[in-house]
């Protein structure tokens, strides 16, 4: 059973060497790196959802947005507002808006079910694009990042690039280790079995309904935590972050990188911004920009890994692992 | 709540029907399931056992009637809610967690008899109980050596008995068992027939079934189901001599059932 130990070295080895990023590399890279690691942190929320419960949410975009309005709503214009507050509002708004959506959508399942969570969360695009409420198309700037003081005590300052990275490293972290916890608990059997088989579940006595919501909802919670660290590294929110094209963007992130897998979509996560960073500074060559057409390229290789990878990016690593040291479990 | 006694009424159904548009798939029945005894339904295919079935485990709604399980009306409860009053069921159709093992399978039906399984954060593999109970229901069936082996692995038959074993991990009074032989081989089907008989002990079961062997084996009472409706209810020695059910299903052919 030296595999699950060794997943957790190479884990920890992970973590150290992210760690180090910021006392070696540039402040460009740094950000990069802050930026995936959000994006890893709401990749994983929606794998919560997608991967173990079997709800394939296209909606996800909502809680993640809104938890970016929430932190530039209630900040003061022109000074800093306490982390220690705007955080637990901003998590609690996106989990209270997806017990209110989750009541409503859980109640549909396959194809519909994708239909309405899309349908909410355009719905909620569109409150925010057209009406004046917080700056309409323009968004809202967060000129302050939050303050992290307590008593007068200042462990971190997230206007620095390091602190803001190592502080998103650490979330991230966090994330990963409550989600697994959560899986290995009573609860994760729960979503699993209801994946597998729903109809089942409940003529073994268990109200999924519940069971389903409660994902529902720690999931948006999830994606509010990491639109709201969205909103502090950009500066600015605005109703792209509410939009399909950003719930579509995520869902890729969970497939690629392996759903079900929970690390698979985190790899998704940064395996798909760097190549869009990598593609986009592909030289001109013949009269043609190729950089300038990533988005052809990014295509490609994505339905080449849906084609070639049914388990995903993760999938390389783990195939790896089993035939190297697997043998023997027969 | 206490044990009940043997010869009580745990389940309970009065002119419970269920239509499906025009077609009345179940028609007006009313049927008993006794602590201590096997209540077996017959009846040809299409003659509405497992639509029977559906309404008392509360997987389909009634559309007329009224439910009891040990005394309390269950009509119009949901499958979950009826489930943890105490009444299992298996499928005809195998309905189990394919990728999943049979111990694992089991150990989710037992899961479910924790008070809830809201519980976050503490590893599942800490409780202890819902292990011990899905080792006992694989016992139960004659499965333990299998126990490990995902179910994608497990022969038809096998899956069969781990339908049963998660009925059985749910630690139920009442037991509604759709077709439990079906599929199985003749060794297996020796073993569940006795795991009946050894079950209804401290059981109330309702049998579905078409192996006629084994229903006038471990059968109390038998009710014929034609066309949505009961045909005929006695004990077995009764719908044997009945010329109605002879000729409406037992065949006019004597031998019938091979």
């Amino acid at each position: 059973m030296g595999s699950r130990k060794l997943r957790i070295v190479v884990m920890l080895a992970c973590l150290a060497a992210l760690a180090l990023l910021p006392f070696v590399a540039e402040k460009f890279y740094v950000q990069l790196f802050t930026k995936m690691l959000i994006m890893g942190i709401f990749a994983m929320s929606l794998d919560l959802l997608i991967g173990y419960a079997g709800l394939v949410s296209f909606g996800h975009a909502a809680y993640f947005g809104v938890a970016g309005y929430v932190l530039a709503l209630i900040s003061p214009q022109y000074a800093a507002a306490s982390l220690w507050t705007t955080l637990p509002v901003a998590m609690g708004v996106s989990a209270l808006l997806a017990l209110v959506i989750g009541a409503l959508v859980l109640r549909t399942s396959g194809i519909y079910f994708i239909m309405v969570t899309l349908a909410f969360s355009q719905m909620l695009f569109y409150l925010f694009h057209d009406t004046k409420i917080a700056g309409g198309t323009d968004g809202i700037y967060v000129y302050v990042r939050p303050a992290a003081d307590i008593l007068g005590w200042k462990p971190f300052d997230l206007e620095n690039v390091a602190h803001l990275y190592l502080v998103v490293l650490a979330l991230f972290a966090g994330v990963f280790v409550l989600l697994r916890t959560m899986l290995g608990s009573l609860f994760g059997r729960v979503i699993e079995g209801i994946r597998i088989n729903e109809h089942r579940m409940r003529s073994l006595g268990y109200p999924t309904f519940r069971y389903k919501l409660a994902c529902f909802v720690i999931s948006g919670a999830l994606a509010g935590l990491a639109g709201y660290l969205a909103a502090i590294q950009f500066g600015f929110v605005n109703p792209d972050m509410l939009g399909w094209h950003v719930s579509g963007l995520v869902m890729m992130m969970v497939i690629l990188g392996g759903m079900g897998t929970l690390i698979g979509p985190a790899v998704g996560a940064m395996a798909m911004m760097l190549l869009e960073l990598a593609l986009q500074s592909l030289p001109e060559f013949g009269g043609v920009n190729f950089g300038k057409h990533w988005q052809l390229f990014m295509g490609s290789f994505i339905v080449l890994v849906a084609l070639l990878l049914p388990y995903g990016l993760i999938g390389l690593l783990r195939a790896r692992g089993q035939a190297g040291g697997g043998n023997g479990h027969g | 709540m206490a044990e009940p006694a043997a010869g009580e009424v745990l389940l309970r159904a009065r002119g419970v029907a269920r239509h499906f548009g025009g077609l009345a798939a179940v028609n007006d029945v009313s049927i008993e399931c006794r602590m201590g005894e096997v209540q077996a339904v017959i009846g040809p295919n299409g003659a509405g056992k497992t639509t029977l079935i559906n309404l008392l485990s509360g997987d389909l709604p009634l559309s007329s009637g009224r439910i009891e399980l040990r005394g309390r009306d269950i009509t119009g409860l949901a499958s979950h809610q009826i489930s943890r009053l105490g009444l299992g069921r298996s499928y005809q159709k195998t309905n189990v967690f394919l990728s999943l093992t049979a111990f694992e399978n089991c150990r989710l039906a037992a899961q479910s008899r924790l008070a809830s399984s809201m519980r976050f954060f503490r590893p599942a593999l800490r409780y202890r109980a819902p292990a011990e109970a899905a080792e006992r229901a694989l016992a139960e069936v004659g499965l333990e050596a299998r126990a490990g082996a995902p179910l994608a692995a497990l022969s038809h038959g096998e899956r069969r008995q781990v339908e049963i074993a998660m009925t059985l991990a749910t630690d139920p009074k009442v037991l509604l068992l759709d077709e439990p032989l079906a599929g199985m081989g003749a060794e297996e089907s020796a073993r569940i027939v006795e795991l009946l008989q050894k079950l209804v002990r401290d059981h109330a079961i309702l049998l579905v079934e078409h192996d006629m062997d084994a229903v006038f084996t471990v059968a109390n009472v038998l009710t014929v189901m034609v066309n949505g409706s009961v045909l005929e209810s006695g004990p077995p020695k009764q719908i044997r001599a009945s010329r109605a059910v002879q000729e409406a299903y037992l065949g006019t052919d004597d031998g019938g059932q091979g």
